[in-house]
C-alpha cells in the first residue's frame, strides 16, 4: 500500500515537471485556459451543457459561486471576464496573481445563465471562450422533488429491465464501482421479471460537495425466473446522490439494496440502521441468495404444506413437504429423499448439496431446528429450506426460507 | 383516514408566508396529496405486494431564505403523512428539518445535517448541528465540526416504536487547507458509537477513523486525488458477546486525464477486511485496480475501453478462500454508421467476467448491440443481447438471449400532440444444468398525448409478457398490464405555480399454471401537485 502511494507521489512530481503529456494524448500546458472551474463546488469538467443547482445546495446567502484558475503557460494573465447572458455583457473579475479567481451570483429561479469565461494573457492571447459555455439554471423545484424525479427514473428503468436508462442515472464516482453495478444489473435482468417496485422518501439531506442523501422506505414485488415463484419484501433503505450534469446521479446504496442483488457484497456500501441485509439478494445460480421468505398459518393441528415447483401452501400433510411441531420434524413426500445440514441457507453451496451422499429417504426428518437448512432431491431438484419458526402445540403455523440449488 | 393530518399541513402552509414577508426574505411551499384506492382478487392475491381499500399520501415541503443584518438564514421543512403501513408504517413523520444560518465566514446548521467529508470518514447524514468555519481570502484552513446521530429517519430520533433503530452517536472534525488552487487536502477524525440494542442479535459498534484526503490539480486536464483512512472499532456482535477490537486502514488513489480526445482514468483501492467506516462509504476486504480509456476516435466513432480486477481475503484469514476477479470490456459508440442514414446511431459492447478462486471458477460473456434509426416518421431502438454464463462448479451454465425493440412516432392533430409506441421483447435462456429452457415474450402498446393549449399530458400503455418454462412440474406465468398518467394543469390553479392535478390507473392480471396462484390487481391514485 505504502510502495502504492510512494509510486503515485512521484509519478505525480514528475508529471508537474514533465511536457509531454502521454496521458492527455498530446494536450500541452501551454495553451491558454482553465486549469479548473467549480460551480458551488461540482466541477466544471464533470457536468453537462447543463448544470441545475438547487436552493438547499446554495449557500445560506443564496449564491452560486463559481470558482476557477486560468492557466496561461509561462505567460501572466491579463485579465479574466465572466459572462452570465452569452457574450451580451461581460465583467471583470479579480483574480491572485498565480490565476486563481471567484466569482458569485444570486440567481433567480427557472432562469438559464448561460456562462462563459475569458482569460487574456498578457501578450493579448485569450481563451477559446466557447469552450467554457455552461448553462446555469437554479431549479424552481424543491430537492425532494428532484430526488422523486431521480428515483423514479432509476425505479422506472430498473422495473422495465433498461439497462441503458439505469445506468445513465448512475455516476461515475459510484462508490461500490460503476462497472461492478452495471453487471449485477445485468444479472438481476436475466434473473427476474415482472419487477414491481414502490417507494416513499422519509428524508433527504442536502450537503456540501453537491450530495443529497436520502432515506426510503421501500415495497417490491419481482418474479424469480428460475423457480417460477413470486417474491415480496419491504423495509427502509438508503441512497447519496451526486449533484451533477443538471440531474441528480447515484452516488452510493446500502443493503438492503435496490438494485444490483446479483453483487449485494460489492455493490453496497454500509448496511442500515435498523434496515437488515435485505431479503431479496441474488446469487452466481440467479436464485434468491437467502431464499423465498415464506409462512403458512393453519388451523387445529394441521400441518403447514408446500409445493417447491410452484410455492403452493395447505393444510395438512399434503404436497412436497410439511411441517410438524419441532420434535416430530418435517415430512416429506416418498419420491423425495432428505438431508440435515447445520447452519442457515446462506451458508450452502451448490456443490454441497447436489452431492447425493448423505441424503435418505423415510418421509421425515425429526427433530427439526430452527436455523439449520433441510434439502431435498427429487430427479434432477434440489431445494432446502430453513426453518425460522415452527408450528407449536395451539399455533400450527411456520415460517421458512425456501431456494432452490 | 384522519383529517386533523391534513388540516395541520395546510395551517402549515397559510402561517409560512406571513413569516417570510419581512424584507429580502423568500419562501417556498410544495405540496402533493394523493388518494390510492387498491384492489386485489384471486385465490393468489396474497402475493400482491399493494395495500388492498383506500390510503392517502401527504407530502409537504417548505423552503425559506433571508437575511437578519450581516446573518444570511434559510430553513427546510418536510412532512408526510399516509395511512399506508406499505408506504410507511408510521402516519405522519418529518421528512426534513434543516436551518442554515451564515456571516459569510462562521456558519451554524442545525437539524439534518450532511457534511460529507470524504467518502471513508463521513458520507451520510446525521441529525444534529454542525459549525464551519472558512475565511476567504486568507490562509487560514477551512474547519468544520459536526455531531449527531445517524438515524435513517427523524422518528428514530424520538424513539418512535415502529421505526426505531439502534442509537449511533456520531462526531467529527475536518480540517481543509487549499494550498495555491492546485491543490488542497483536508484531515479528518470521526467516531460513532452505537448503544441502545434492539435484538440480542444486534451488533453494536464503537468506532473511530482518522483520514487524509486530498485532490491535486498539476496541469490542466490532469486530477489526481486520493484518500488513506484508518479504523479503529470495538464490536459487540450480540448481547454478552466479547467485544473485539479491530484495526484497518483504506486507501484510494485516482488520476484522471480529461482533453479531446481522451479521457483516461486510472484507480486503484485497497479497504483492509478489518477496516470498518460506520459513517462512510466502503466495501470491506477488497483491492481494486481499474483503467478505463475513452477515446474519441472521430467525429462520428467514440470507443471506450476498460479494465477492472478487484480481489478479497486480503489478510488470508477467509475460510471459504480468496475469489479474484477480472473484468475487461470494450465499447464502441457509431453516429451515422451508415452514411446515408442520418439518424442511425450504433453501440456495439464486449463484456468479460472472470472470477475464480474459493472452490469456484466461472466465465462470463456478455455482447450487446443496440441500434436507433429513424423511418420516415418511426423512431426505433433496437438491443440485441447474448450472455453466456458459465461456471465450471455445477453452479451455472446458462445462455441467454435478449431481444427488444421500440417503435416510436409523433404526429400533431389540430392543437394535440400523439405519440404512438409499440414495444417487442424477448429473452430466452438455456440451463445446460438443468437441460430446462425458460423464454419470455412482452409486448406493450402505447399512447402519449400533449394538449399544451389545454395544459393536458396523458400516456397509457398496455401490454402482455409470459414466462414458458420447459423444466417439468414448474409453473409457467403470464401477465397482462395497463397503466395510465394524465397530469391537468387548469386554469383555475394557475395562481399556484406549477400546480397540477394528476390521475394514474393501472390493472395487472397474473395467471400461473396453477391456477391457485392466479390474481389481478387495480389501483387508481388521483392528486394534486402544488407549488409556489
Amino acid at each position: 500500500m505504502k510502495k502504492i502511494f510512494m509510486l503515485a507521489a512521484a509519478l505525480l512530481c514528475f508529471s508537474g515537471a514533465a511536457d509531454a503529456k502521454w496521458w492527455i494524448f498530446g494536450k500541452t500546458g501551454g495553451e491558454i485556459g482553465l486549469k479548473y472551474l467549480y460551480v458551488n463546488k461540482v466541477s466544471a469538467d464533470e457536468a453537462g451543457a447543463k448544470m441545475t443547482v438547487f436552493r438547499e445546495t446554495l449557500g445560506p446567502d443564496g449564491q452560486v459561486k463559481i470558482t476557477g484558475k486560468a492557466s496561461v503557460g509561462k505567460s501572466a494573465v491579463g485579465s479574466v471576464r465572466i459572462s452570465l447572458d452569452d457574450k451580451a455583457t461581460w465583467q471583470d473579475v479579480k483574480f491572485s496573481e498565480n490565476g486563481a479567481f471567484e466569482y458569485s451570483f444570486r440567481p433567480e429561479p427557472d432562469k438559464t445563465y448561460a456562462m462563459l469565461i475569458e482569460i487574456t494573457d498578457t501578450a493579448g492571447k485569450t481563451n477559446k471562450v466557447d469552450e467554457t459555455r455552461k448553462e446555469i439554471v437554479l431549479s424552481a423545484e424543491n430537492i425532494q422533488a428532484k430526488v422523486r424525479e431521480a428515483l423514479d427514473s432509476l425505479f422506472d428503468a430498473y422495473s422495465r429491465e433498461n439497462l441503458p436508462k439505469f445506468m445513465a442515472g448512475v455516476g461515475e464516482d459510484f462508490a461500490g464501482d460503476k462497472g461492478i453495478l452495471e453487471r449485477a444489473v445485468k444479472r438481476d435482468f436475466d434473473a427476474l421479471s415482472n419487477i414491481n417496485m414502490r417507494y416513499t422518501i422519509n428524508n433527504v439531506a442536502a450537503g456540501g460537495q453537491g450530495r443529497v442523501f436520502v432515506s426510503i422506505t421501500y415495497n417490491r414485488m419481482v418474479l424469480v425466473n428460475k423457480t417460477g415463484a413470486t417474491s415480496t419484501d419491504s423495509g427502509f433503505t438508503e441512497f447519496v446522490f451526486h449533484s451533477a450534469e443538471g440531474k441528480l446521479s447515484l452516488y452510493s446504496m446500502k443493503q438492503p439494496l435496490m438494485f444490483g442483488l446479483s453483487d449485494a457484497e460489492n455493490v453496497a456500501t454500509g448496511i442500515v440502521q435498523g434496515g437488515g441485509a435485505g431479503t431479496l439478494v441474488l446469487d452466481d445460480s440467479g436464485s434468491l441468495g437467502t431464499g423465498q421468505l415464506v409462512s403458512i398459518a393453519c388451523s387445529g393441528t394441521n400441518a403447514p404444506a408446500y409445493k417447491f415447483s410452484t410455492g403452493e401452501k395447505a393444510c395438512g400433510p399434503n404436497f412436497d413437504i410439511w411441517f410438524y411441531e419441532a420434535v416430530n420434524g418435517i415430512g416429506y413426500y416418498n419420491t423425495f429423499q432428505a438431508k440435515e445440514f447445520t447452519g442457515p441457507l446462506s451458508d450452502l453451496t451448490s456443490s454441497e448439496v447436489r452431492n447425493l451422499s448423505g441424503y435418505a429417504g423415510g418421509g421425515n426428518i425429526a427433530p427439526a431446528a430452527v436455523g439449520n437448512s433441510y434439502c431435498f432431491n427429487q430427479g434432477a431438484d434440489f431445494y432446502c429450506v430453513e426453518p425460522a419458526s415452527l408450528p407449536a402445540t395451539g399455533s400450527f403455523s411456520v415460517t421458512f426460507r425456501v431456494k432452490k440449488f | 383516514m384522519k383529517t386533523n393530518h391534513l388540516a395541520c399541513a395546510f395551517l402549515l402552509l397559510a402561517a409560512a408566508p406571513l413569516a417570510a414577508q419581512e424584507a429580502g426574505a423568500e419562501f417556498h411551499a410544495s405540496n402533493e396529496f394523493s388518494f390510492t384506492q387498491n384492489e386485489m382478487s384471486g385465490p393468489g392475491k396474497a402475493a400482491s405486494s399493494l395495500s388492498k381499500g383506500l390510503n392517502y399520501l401527504e407530502i409537504l415541503n417548505l423552503y425559506g431564505n433571508g437575511t437578519k443584518g450581516a446573518w444570511n438564514y434559510n430553513y427546510t421543512v418536510g412532512a408526510k403523512a399516509t395511512d399506508d403501513d406499505r408506504s410507511d408504517p408510521k402516519r405522519v413523520s418529518l421528512t426534513s428539518l434543516q436551518g442554515r444560518v451564515t456571516n459569510n465566514i462562521h456558519t451554524l446548521a442545525v437539524g439534518d445535517v450532511f457534511e460529507s467529508f470524504s467518502q471513508y470518514s463521513l458520507a451520510t447524514s446525521l441529525k444534529g448541528g454542525s459549525y464551519r468555519f472558512f475565511k476567504e481570502g486568507t490562509r487560514l484552513p477551512e474547519i468544520t465540526g459536526v455531531f449527531g446521530w445517524a438515524y435513517p429517519r427523524w422518528d428514530s430520533v424520538w424513539k418512535d416504536p415502529l421505526t426505531r433503530s439502534i442509537n449511533r452517536q456520531a462526531a467529527g472534525l475536518r480540517v481543509k487547507e487549499n494550498f495555491n488552487g492546485d491543490l488542497w487536502a483536508g484531515l479528518s477524525a470521526v467516531s460513532a458509537k452505537d448503544t441502545g440494542r434492539l435484538a440480542s442479535s444486534d451488533a453494536l459498534y464503537d468506532a473511530k477513523n482518522y483520514t487524509m484526503d486530498f485532490n491535486y490539480i498539476p496541469m490542466p486536464g490532469l486530477t489526481a486525488a486520493g484518500e488513506y483512512s484508518m479504523s479503529d472499532s470495538g464490536l459487540s456482535a450480540s448481547a454478552g458477546a466479547a467485544k473485539v477490537s479491530a484495526k484497518g486502514t483504506a486507501g484510494r488513489f485516482e488520476l484522471v486525464g480529461d482533453a479531446d480526445p481522451s479521457r483516461v482514468s486510472l484507480e486503484y483501492e485497497n479497504v483492509e477486511p478489518d477496516f470498518y467506516s460506520a459513517l462512510g462509504s466502503a466495501t470491506p476486504d477488497r483491492r481494486k485496480a481499474k483503467a478505463r480509456w475513452r477515446y474519441k476516435a472521430s467525429k462520428r466513432v467514440t470507443v471506450t475501453s476498460g479494465l477492472l480486477w478487484y480481489r478479497n481475503n486480503l489478510d488470508g484469514a477467509n475460510s471459504a478462500g480468496t475469489t479474484r476477479n477480472w473484468k475487461p470490456e470494450i465499447s464502441a459508440a457509431v453516429k451515422k454508421p451508415f452514411a446515408s442514414r442520418p439518424y442511425s446511431f450504433a453501440d456495439v459492447s464486449y463484456k468479460f467476467d472472470r472470477k475464480y478462486g474459493a472452490g469456484s471458477s466461472g466465465a462470463d460473456h456478455y455482447m450487446n448491440l443496440n441500434y436507433r434509426d429513424r423511418f420516415g416518421a418511426l423512431d426505433s431502438d433496437t438491443n440485441l443481447g447474448y450472455t453466456l454464463y458459465k461456471t465450471k462448479t455445477a453452479v451455472r451454465d446458462a445462455k441467454e438471449l435478449n431481444f427488444n425493440t421500440s417503435l416510436n412516432s409523433r404526429h400533431e392533430a389540430g392543437s394535440v400532440v400523439l405519440k404512438p409506441a409499440v414495444n417487442l421483447g424477448a429473452w430466452y435462456s438455456r440451463d445446460e444444468l438443468s437441460e430446462t429452457t425458460d423464454k419470455l415474450y412482452e409486448y406493450s402498446l402505447g399512447l402519449g398525448l400533449e394538449a399544451p393549449g389545454a395544459k393536458l399530458t396523458a400516456d397509457l400503455r398496455a401490454g402482455q409478457n409470459r414466462l414458458v418454462k420447459s423444466a417439468a412440474g414448474s409453473d409457467d406465468s403470464k401477465k397482462f398490464f395497463a397503466a395510465l398518467g394524465a397530469y391537468w394543469r387548469p386554469k383555475l390553479l394557475s395562481k399556484l405555480n406549477d400546480s397540477t392535478l394528476f390521475l394514474r390507473a393501472g390493472f395487472n392480471e397474473y395467471g400461473f399454471s396453477t391456477a391457485a396462484r392466479n390474481f389481478r390487481e387495480k389501483s387508481v391514485t388521483a392528486g394534486l401537485n402544488a407549488s409556489f
